[in-house]
């Protein structure tokens, strides 16, 4: 201890370090308990989990637990399903959430941003099993509003939930419509933390509203839109469950457009029930998000080393 | 979000069973840990059913009883049954599965929770605790729940037997006057549900999922001895099939195309899971099911809208006794169990004890049954309580339901004794060899079947070309060769 303090550790800093350790402490062992004791749970990947034997007792069995996805035909279709609508997840959802965001900031009354903004978080609040039914009651064979309309205007109805084409376009919106809101937020929250003077310096020096939001906010909010990214693609291989199930009401005509890789496991493992198979998809989506990051943060870090996060 | 919460929690779990799993080794062996026989007792009995208000009067009643007669209390856990499955693999896994749980063919599956070691053998402890329970089937039943040699669930006596059911509403039936007894085949129905589903804005019954053919596949002669791969119901060499190759899945295709065609299938049943809402309000004409029944017609219609009237005829030729049938409901003592004796005490009070079964079956009389002739009971309060009979015992021990013919169980006991036996009878496959092709054929079959089952495609025969082409390449063959392999071994064995 006393040599520590020598290393430099005022008495004063220590103490202050103390405190801060403990109001983290609840959150340190919440971290500890539910997200690093159960990583010992992913060994069930490579075991065939028996009940009776419990989790070290069951005999271990290779890859085997890892072939029904890795083989199935269509794995193509379940990576590029999930890759590609996550990339455009991730690519739009930024777009639209820092475009809010500039918006909100340049909105003057206090009251109309107070409302804007209450109307775009409310979606994010809905379970995907009501988005899933407001969705219905548009796009619904007989009685959707859309084809009600359709038919007054003499045109044909359209079998929407059997049409997978459409959907690659209604999936983005949806996701855009429910998740904007809430990413904005934390867009705006940083917006509100620049200084003041770097506007007004602008302003004297007769900058356009464009150039300071181009050289003043946009720089300002680059770190945290690479955090944003970089934490996106851990999860690239995680899609949203809700979404693609609940918003498509599981039509297997869409499938082609919408099989993703937890839709694809769900239907897959849902007679079985098999839990070291589940552990295995588990494992890979971990595994691969994991090494995404680091390559991701990697990347960046060659290019500007100062918004690298770690 | 939930999901992950989901996901959470079962780790948790699971990293709890690292630590509890040394303990359990004592109940394994179907020895009480430490408890004197007669000792007090608590016992947890989770089965498949929704909860209701008024439930736990019921169960405290019950409790009398049970403490009175063998010193042992049971807390009854309904568990709703969207979730009843899901919730039981977490109990399993996490060792957390009470003493007594209902299990089933069809729903939190029997013979995969007896392969992964959910359940313990309960030979010996049926020939000391359940005597009656031992006696009330013969030996072709008990084979049905044997796996390996070995007892690991009690069926509760009832309808053994498989055959397709199809109820039709009264009213339209006479409107049409539809003979429902001439009726052997989904053909023979057209005419009638052309008339009927054009000039009364119904439908047939057929959805997304299972109802359709699934269903029907015991009235074409096929026992279901796998999932996926089944063998005619009266073939002595036992030939492990394809169903989805056959002649019978064509006819079936083709008569459903030629209904969506006519308007007798709603346009876009593909994509709903279930027609419940459509049945309450009067919108279905009529229904197919996989279990004819006497008074099927009258124990059926509180699924229907308030007032409706059915009825009912058997489609095939023939009843099957199938594996399937008798394993349909059952109740199994899990291994994690720390008082296997008291629990096939209690399955055997509530197999033999009328009161305490009527009292489980229907609740408290006057306040939600009433007695209307001689041991026939009529719900006044289904709202309050209401119990599933078929899942808790011997339904011949208990009341008959109001409406249904007064010799119900004994023509039901001579319906199972005159089935015909399925060449399969007692064969019980065990699907982990194949768990992943298990795995790939499934989701084959959720992506193609939904389009056949409700008729909506353009050319029958190449949508069904197209399945089995998916079907092989997910590994269909290799299913039918396990099957195969293990029939034939089960049939030298015997």
């Amino acid at each position: 201890m006393r040599a520590k303090k020598a290393r430099g550790m005022s008495k004063g800093q220590s103490k202050k370090n103390k405190k801060l350790l403990l109001m983290c402490s609840p959150a340190l062992i919440f971290l500890f308990l539910f997200h690093y004791i159960p990583m010992g749970g992913l060994i069930l990947a490579f075991k065939n989990f028996r009940y009776d034997k419990g989790i070290l007792g069951s005999e271990w069995c290779g890859l085997e637990n890892f072939k029904f996805f890795l083989q199935s035909d269509n794995a193509w279709r379940i990576t590029r399903n999930t890759l590609a609508f996550n990339l455009v997840f991730l690519l739009l959802g930024t777009i639209f959430s820092v475009a809010v965001a500039l918006m909100l900031n340049e909105v003057i009354s206090k009251g109309a941003r107070k409302f804007y903004q209450t109307a775009m978080f409310l979606p994010y609040f809905l379970s995907w099993v009501v988005v899933g039914y407001m969705l219905y009651a548009f796009l619904d064979q007989n009685n959707g509003i859309i084809n009600i309309l359709l038919r007054k205007m003499g045109e044909a109805e359209v079998m929407w939930y059997l049409k997978p084409g459409v959907w690659i376009f209604l999936l983005p919106l949806i996701f855009l419509w429910k998740s904007v809101g809430y990413n904005s937020v934390i867009y705006y929250a940083s917006l509100l933390s620049i200084d003041n003077s770097y506007y007004e310096a602008a302003s004297l020096d007769g900058a356009s509203a464009w150039q300071k939001i181009r050289y003043i906010t946009l720089p300002h909010l680059k770190p945290l839109i690479i955090m944003m990214t970089i934490l996106g693609i851990g999860k690239i291989f995680n899609s949203d469950f809700g979404l693609f199930f609940q918003a498509t009401m599981d039509s297997s005509a869409l499938y082609p457009v919408t099989d993703v890789l937890d839709t694809y496991v769900y239907r897959a493992l849902k007679v079985t029930g098999d839990v070291g198979m589940s552990a295995a998809v588990g494992f890979y989506q971990s595994i691969v998000g994991f090494i995404l990051v680091l390559v991701t943060n990697g990347i960046i870090r060659k290019i500007d080393k100062e918004s690298a996060m770690f | 979000m939930k999901k992950k919460l989901v996901a959470a929690l079962l780790c948790a779990t699971m990293a709890l069973t690292l630590f509890t799993g040394c303990g359990k080794d004592k109940a394994n062996d179907g020895k009480d840990a430490g408890t004197k026989e007669g000792d007090h007792v608590e016992l947890t009995w989770y089965y498949r059913s929704e909860e209701t208000p008024e439930q736990k009067q019921v169960f405290d009643k019950a409790n009398e009883i049970l403490k009175e007669k063998i010193n042992t209390t049971v807390n009854f856990v309904p568990i709703a049954e969207s979730d009843y499955e899901q919730k039981m693999q977490t109990k399993y896994a996490s060792g957390e599965a009470g003493d007594i749980n209902f299990t089933a063919s069809w729903v939190n599956k029997y013979a995969g929770n007896v392969a992964k070691g959910a359940f313990i053998p309960l030979d010996d402890l049926l020939d000391e605790y359940a005597p009656s329970i031992k006696a009330a089937f013969t030996e072709e039943q008990w084979d049905a729940v044997r796996v390996d040699g070995k007892i690991y669930g009690i069926p509760n006596a009832q309808i053994f037997t498989k055959s397709g059911n199809l109820t039709v509403r009264k009213d339209l039936a006479e409107k049409y006057n539809l003979d429902i007894t001439s009726i052997h085949s989904l053909q023979d129905l057209t005419p009638f549900l052309e008339k009927a589903c054009a000039e009364n804005g119904v439908k047939i019954e057929r959805f997304g999922t299972k109802a359709g053919w699934q269903e029907l596949i015991y009235s074409y002669g096929y026992d279901d001895v796998s999932q996926y791969a089944y063998v005619k119901a009266d073939d002595p060499e036992l030939k492990v099939v394809n169903p989805y190759e056959s002649e019978e899945f064509k006819e079936f295709c083709t008569v459903s195309k030629e209904w969506a065609d006519k308007g007798i299938i709603a346009n876009d049943a593909m994509v709903k899971q279930d027609m419940n809402a459509e049945l309450k309000a009067n919108k279905i004409v009529a229904r197919t099911r996989g279990v004819y029944k006497p008074g099927v017609e009258v124990l059926e219609v509180g699924q229907w809208g308030a007032g409706t009237e059915l009825v009912a005829t058997m489609l095939g030729d023939d009843a099957l006794l199938t594996t399937s049938g008798i394993t349909s409901t059952i109740n199994a003592i899990p291994s994690t169990s720390k008082h296997p004796e008291r629990a096939m005490m209690v399955l055997e009070l509530m197999n033999t004890d009328q009161e305490l079964y009527n009292l489980i079956s229907y609740g408290i009389e006057g306040q939600h049954y009433e007695v209307v002739g001689d041991n026939t009971v009529k719900l006044t309060a289904p709202d309050k309580y209401k119990g599933i009979p078929w899942m808790m015992g011997n339904t011949f021990n208990g009341y008959i339901m109001e409406g249904t013919p007064s010799d119900i169980n004994e023509k039901t006991i001579e319906m199972n004794n005159t089935a015909t036996p399925s060449q399969a009878l007692g064969f019980t496959f065990d699907a982990e060899p194949v768990k992943t092709q298990f795995a790939q054929v499934q989701t084959v079959l959720d992506e193609f079947f939904p389009a056949l089952n409700c008729g909506a495609v353009d050319n029958v025969d190449q949508a069904i070309d197209e399945l089995n082409t998916k079907l092989n390449e997910a590994g269909m063959k290799d299913i039918v060769k396990e099957v195969q392999k293990q029939i034939d071994e089960w049939k030298a064995a015997k």
